[in-house]
């Protein structure tokens, strides 16, 4: 009764699924998530694929060994620059909620989890100056978005030997909620807001495969599709996006007892969505590939949850254009830790993250602090 | 944690760059300049007559109009009830007042001549038929104004022998009527209080009634009295020039302008400003530092000269008329405009009038579709047509998704 308990409130907090927002996020379906919890974050992403706290790969929720719920906030700063000017942003985010355990069997583990797909949450602010009647006015405007696109994902892994295989079914909802107001310097001329609500629905199913080669080295494959979103403008159907398919490999060495080192690789198929955005109006988008490398060392063996260190970087391309020809990228460097307590029967989990995007003259330089708290009833 | 208590408040709005950070694109802001439906700009007449405005008109020599006025009081009571018993009195000393509410403060020497009249002046009285009983032998007094009084009241009062020029016999009906002419330094007119807007002239007598053994209150009493009849007349009343369009005069006149808002706004459009422009045929004349106000009104119904309007203060617009002033009038009408485009059954019309209402000496004339030679070639005085120029802005063409 108390396990029901602690997770169904857990399940009710906030759901705002939703990674961080970027100035790269406004056109196309917005800003990709990553799917990694707290911990996977701290490590670049690295050890996503074998984290059952991160909602990559199905097949990692393998080492799920009680019941666990886990709730992720996110609070990012970020400074913004590009040739219109620059600003200093905040926003936070609860990006992941997830739960899951073993079945009494033990072999097979079930979870769910909630997670951010695309976010697009952004707030441009313009100046100009028309001359509607021969007398130049200045206008000033502002074009706002909030919502995303969230992946609730239903999945379960099976031990067979020293492999994990598992498989998921992913729902994607969500909307966005736009916005454009104008006002005018001369009070003679009426403000004017205009809002329009654009609402995402799909499905897509995902396969995953853990395998230890030997006792220190393991590998994860995962692969996705997304099929398509179907996309309705205030309730009207205007459209479908065709979404990616997902291929993601890799590593993990355990090079001591202490320490844990791997790296992975995910490409995505973003370019499927091209042809489809492109008839709407957006730049374009294309192929993304998200690349990894980070590492665990255990401060203490017998209690390796008890303030590890973790490491990691990445590199990735994101899938959105703001121009022709110009892919955005993103590096980030990241640091964190965590700690249970309680018997282990609770724990918290800190990642820092400095985020490097840039596309063109549009760059943003980020400081993202990741915390999670995971309860096992 | 500390981090993420001082987060918690978004801070979202970064520069825009267009077009990379627009999506869906600009706003388009578009202008379109719409004239009334040819021939479907009218003028009506009549809807105040001369004295049942909220003031009279008095002028001497002004070129814009020459104008004489007219008080009739109600009647004064030949007795005073006492102690169930009408009693008689007599008359002590008699008080007139004037209420000036508007003058050129430019001109000196203003003083307001009051006569006595016939009692029996009404609304039929003309110009010559007023002017011909303002006699000197029919002068009552004058009041000066002074030159620094922009407004307010001027007062004389009767005393001894003037009585009699106020005089009401016992037999008669007990009424005094009083006219009003002007004289100044130079030519030019004032305004003068009316019973519509309660401050007409005023006929106040003390009397000492006649009775014994009471107190002073009682034996001395003041009977004040007010118009029940005012009016003004114009030595040559103007009649709107059929080929423009007429606001104001003593005529009241109102100009009904009709146009046909096109499809491509009613449909989609969003209205940010609509504006009124309207030419007048020469400077508007009216009295120097005198306010007149230029009203629209949305219109509820097209039915010519007896079309209800609006009296929501939202589609009711209006506008300082500057006087000697030959620049274009413009006149904000975009809630107006507005509801013509989202109302079905109003029609796209606005009536306007000059306020107020025959109670100033301001009269505007405007250019319409039978003067403006674009649309009229045979135009024999030619002044542009009104121009209802409206900037709207197309929707935003939102990017899905």
């Amino acid at each position: 009764m108390r396990r029901s308990l602690a997770v169904l409130i857990l399940l009710a907090l906030p759901a705002t699924a939703a990674a961080q927002s970027s100035q790269l996020s406004a056109r196309g379906l917005g800003q990709p998530g990553r799917w990694l919890s707290p911990r996977s974050t701290a490590t670049g992403g690295a050890f996503g694929m074998f984290d059952p706290g991160s909602s990559l790969n199905p097949a990692a929720l393998d080492q799920t060994r009680t019941l666990t719920a886990s709730f992720m906030g996110l609070q990012d700063y970020r400074n913004v620059e590009n040739p219109s000017g620059t600003a200093s942003l905040r926003d936070n985010r609860f990006p992941l909620v997830s739960v899951a355990g073993p079945t009494r069997r033990g072999s097979l583990v079930l979870g769910l989890s909630y997670s951010n797909y695309a976010d697009r949450d952004f707030s441009f602010a313009t100046v100009d100056t028309l001359d509607p009647r021969g007398t130049p006015v200045t206008v000033f405007d502002t074009l706002s978005s909030r919502g995303g696109i969230s992946d609730f994902r239903i999945g379960g892994s099976y031990r067979l030997s020293r492999s994990v295989v598992g498989g998921s079914f992913h729902i994607l909802t969500g909307s966005n909620r736009l916005e454009s107001k104008r006002s005018f310097e001369e009070g003679t001329y009426l403000p004017l807001t205009e809002k329009a609500e654009v609402s995402y629905g799909g499905i897509g199913v995902s396969l995953g495969l853990v395998r230890d080669m030997g006792s220190r080295l393991s590998v994860a494959v995962v692969a996705r599709t997304d099929g398509h979103l179907d996309v309705d403008k205030d309730s009207t159907r205007v459209g479908e996006i065709d979404l990616p398919a997902t291929l993601g490999l890799a590593a993990r060495v355990q090079f001591s007892s202490r320490l844990t080192l791997a790296g992975s690789g995910v490409y995505r198929t973003w370019s499927a969505s091209n042809s489809d955005l492109l008839a709407t109006g957006a730049v374009g988008s294309d192929n993304t590939l998200d690349l990894s490398f980070g590492g665990e060392f255990l401060s203490d063996i017998r209690r390796p949850t008890r303030r590890p260190i973790r490491f990691g970087g990445h590199y990735a391309t994101l899938p959105f254009l703001l121009e022709v020809g110009q892919q955005p990228t993103e590096i980030g460097v990241s640091a964190g830790t965590g700690m249970s307590f309680a018997q282990d029967r609770g724990g918290i989990d800190m990642a820092l993250e400095y985020l490097w995007r840039e596309a063109g003259e549009f760059k943003e330089r980020v400081f993202q602090l990741s915390f999670g708290v995971s309860v096992r009833p | 944690m500390a981090a993420l208590a001082g987060g918690c408040q978004e801070q979202l709005t970064s520069p825009g760059q267009c077009p990379q950070l627009c999506p869906g694109g600009d706003v388009k802001t578009v202008n379109v300049v719409l004239t009334p439906l040819l021939g479907r700009d009218s003028t009506y007449t009549g809807y105040v007559n001369r004295g049942d405005g909220v003031a009279l008109l008095v002028s001497n020599g002004f070129a814009v109009s020459e104008n004489r006025a007219a008080y009739r009081m109600s009647p004064r009571a030949d007795s005073i009830e006492v102690r169930d018993t009408n009693r008689t009195y007599t008359v002590d000393s008699v008080a007139l007042t004037l209420t000036v509410l508007a003058r050129d403060t430019l001109v000196n020497g203003l003083k307001l001549v009051l006569y006595r009249i016939s009692d029996t002046v009404n609304a039929t009285a003309t110009f010559p038929s007023l002017d011909a009983q303002l006699t000197p032998e029919h002068v009552i007094d004058t009041l000066v104004v002074p030159d620094t009084m922009n407004t307010g009241t001027v007062r004389v009062v009767l005393r001894g022998a003037d009585l009699a020029k106020v005089d009401l016999p016992l037999a008669g009906n007990g009424i005094l009527a009083l006219g009003v002419s002007m004289v100044a330094d130079q030519p030019t007119g004032v305004r003068i209080g009316a019973a519509r807007a309660n401050n007409g002239a005023t006929f106040t007598s003390y009397v000492t009634v006649d009775v014994t053994d009471t107190t002073t209150a009682i034996r001395k009493q003041a009977l004040a009295l007010t118009p029940t009849f005012n009016t003004y007349v114009t030595q040559t009343p103007l009649l709107p020039d059929p080929r423009f369009l007429t606001v104001g005069g003593d005529s009241s006149s109102r100009s009904l302008l009709r146009f046909a808002l096109p499809a491509s706004i009613v449909d989609s459009a969003n209205i940010v400003r609509a504006t009124l422009d309207l030419v007048p045929r020469t400077a508007i004349p009216g009295l120097p530092g005198d306010i007149a106000i230029l009203e629209g009104r949305a219109v509820l119904a097209d039915l010519g000269a007896k079309s209800p309007v609006s009296t929501d203060v939202r589609f009711i617009v209006d506008d300082t008329v500057q006087v000697n002033s030959s620049d274009t009038v413009r006149l904000d009408v975009t809630r107006i405009v507005q509801l013509w485009q989202a109302s079905t059954t109003s029609p796209d019309a606005i009536f306007l009038s000059l306020l107020p209402e025959a109670s100033t000496f301001t009269r505007a004339e405007f250019g319409s579709t039978r003067s403006d030679p674009a649309l009229t070639p045979s135009a024999t005085e030619p002044v542009g047509a009104p121009q209802l120029r409206i900037t709207y802005q197309r929707p935003f063409p939102f990017e899905n998704p």
